[in-house]
């Protein structure tokens, strides 16, 4: 069946091609001949024909209109680049403005957190004294000296798990102002009520027990609490005699000479800002060339 | 004239737009089978011509710009896989004064009556061949272009040309056979009376 239609295809080809008198002398004289002792064939010659004839009257159809160019169709059509250019520059805008929203308000908790910081973490410090200082009664109650074993274990020199261990609480008080600020009388309070105790604490058998679950090796965050408590810092220093210097310097230093000026925001609060800024950077270059590009 | 519109007058471009726009709006016609997108890519060819003028190298300007106006119905045929305007079962329910072949000639009015079913029903015919074959059909029967501007026009070789141009024709000839009740009795393939038409004169039809 399929090799018919081939077949018949073929033979159409030859009969449109001869209708067109598009086929050799040779390929020519060999359908007339066909043609002449074919009946059939000359049939469907002439149906091909009169279908040709009848394609080539159709009457031309005139157009409707006139077609006529103006200046506007003929416009170069504008580019991609050019055609976001309008939402660059509001994508450039709206990212330059949570930027300096953010970045002024960084700048103001840090306004307003400055002397807070500078509270919190004496509060730290008090706090920390709060918790050392009931652990250390309860040490004392219990005369629990596992944990200044454990301690000693951790670390023969005391002093390296005094600091870390003062510095752990504080990052935990600082973040909460307002609390480290009321938890502070109640510190000094307990601190006083403790200070009968601070011998005790000297003893060595609060640092141990405290610096067991969480030991924090910053010794720079151990320097922020001692200077709103003086008392405290001292006290420390002196149950401490620490063999690093570096804590203890920073610990007198730092408060004394800029008690206002310490930024509470961690550096995690100002990436934001930092990439708003460069993405605003980049929106602007992006716009710039949207807008110029042809 | 086209020398001027090269060079970018418009106006010059306008009076090439005149003198060929039926020629185009024909070719677009008879490719598509519907008036309005023939209308619209009557003007998109005007619009490419004058954006690309500049890669017109001489010759005719006509075969160009009917190149261009193929070309674009065929993009269109082969982008929207265009089914026929008209169907043959809506064939004898088409709207008299919607057809635009009953504005030529001054017939009697039973013969523009018989020529116009043809030409609906031609057209009809035409509209339901492949694109490729469609295309390759109205060059050389409507335009009456040989199978070398077929070829250079399509972008195909000279003996695709003939074997599609060949299946085209048949194919209409079956369409036209198969529904040969609602054709004219002058206009049929096969008389009825056993008169087979003109003899062939191969090469004189063109």
């Amino acid at each position: 069946m399929l090799g018919r239609n081939r077949t018949q295809e073929r033979v159409d080809e030859g009969l449109s091609a001869y209708l067109d008198g598009a086929l050799s002398p040779r390929e020519r004289a060999r359908l007339e001949a066909q043609l002449a002792q074919d009946a059939d064939l000359r049939a469907r010659l002439e149906s091909l024909q009169r279908t040709v004839v009848l394609v080539r009257g159709l009457p031309a159809v005139p157009a409707p209109r006139n077609f006529l160019l103006t200046p506007a169709m003929v416009r170069p059509p504008v580019p991609m680049a050019r055609r976001l250019a309008p939402a660059l520059t509001f994508a450039t805008a709206v990212s330059g403005l949570l930027c300096v929203l953010l970045l002024v308000g960084n700048l103001i908790s840090a306004g307003w957190s400055g002397p807070g910081a500078a509270a919190p973490a004496p509060m730290g410090a008090s706090g920390e004294d709060t918790p050392e200082m009931s652990l250390m009664a309860q040490g004392e109650e219990d005369g629990d000296t596992q944990a200044a074993e454990a301690g000693a274990k951790q670390s023969p020199l005391l002093e390296m798990t005094v600091t870390p261990e003062e510095s752990a609480p504080e990052m935990i008080w600082s973040e909460d102002v307002p609390h480290s600020l009321e938890s502070a009388p109640p510190a000094l309070g307990g601190g006083g009520a403790a200070g009968p105790d601070q011998g005790g604490e000297r003893g060595t058998a609060p640092e141990p027990f405290f610096t067991g679950p969480e030991q924090s090796p910053l010794p720079t965050a151990t320097s922020r609490p001692t200077p709103p408590m003086p008392d405290e810092a001292t006290a420390a220093a002196v149950a401490t005699p620490s063999p690093l210097p570096s804590p203890e310097p920073e610990a007198t230093a730092i408060p004394v000479e800029f008690p206002g000026e310490e930024t509470a925001l961690p550096l995690t609060s100002w990436l934001p800002v930092g990439g708003l800024a460069l993405m605003t950077v980049v929106l602007a270059v992006l716009s710039i060339r949207a807008w110029r590009a042809r | 004239m086209v020398a001027a519109a090269q060079r970018g007058d418009l106006d010059a471009f306008n009076e090439l737009v005149l003198a060929y726009q039926d020629r185009v709006y024909n070719l677009a016609y008879r490719i598509l089978g519907d008036p309005a997108a023939a209308e619209d890519a009557t003007q998109e060819a005007f619009i490419a011509a004058y954006r690309h003028l500049s890669t017109f190298r001489g010759g005719s300007f006509l075969s160009w710009l009917m190149r261009t106006v193929a070309n674009r119905c065929y993009d269109e045929l082969r982008r929207h896989k265009r089914h026929p305007a008209v169907s043959w079962e809506s064939f004898g329910e088409m709207d008299e004064d919607a057809n635009p072949f009953l504005v030529n000639g001054h017939p009697t009015p039973e013969e523009a009556t018989q020529q116009a079913e043809l030409t609906r029903f031609l057209q009809s015919a035409i509209v339901t061949l492949p694109p490729d074959q469609r295309v390759v059909l109205v060059l050389s029967d409507v335009e009456g272009m040989n199978y070398q501007e077929i070829a250079d026009t399509v972008g195909i070789p000279v003996g695709t040309v003939k074997s599609r141009l060949a299946r085209a024709r048949a194919r209409l000839r079956d369409l036209l056979q198969a529904q040969r009740e609602l054709l004219p009795r002058v206009y049929r393939l096969e008389d009825e009376d056993g008169y087979a038409g003109e003899k062939p004169n191969p090469g004189a039809s063109r």
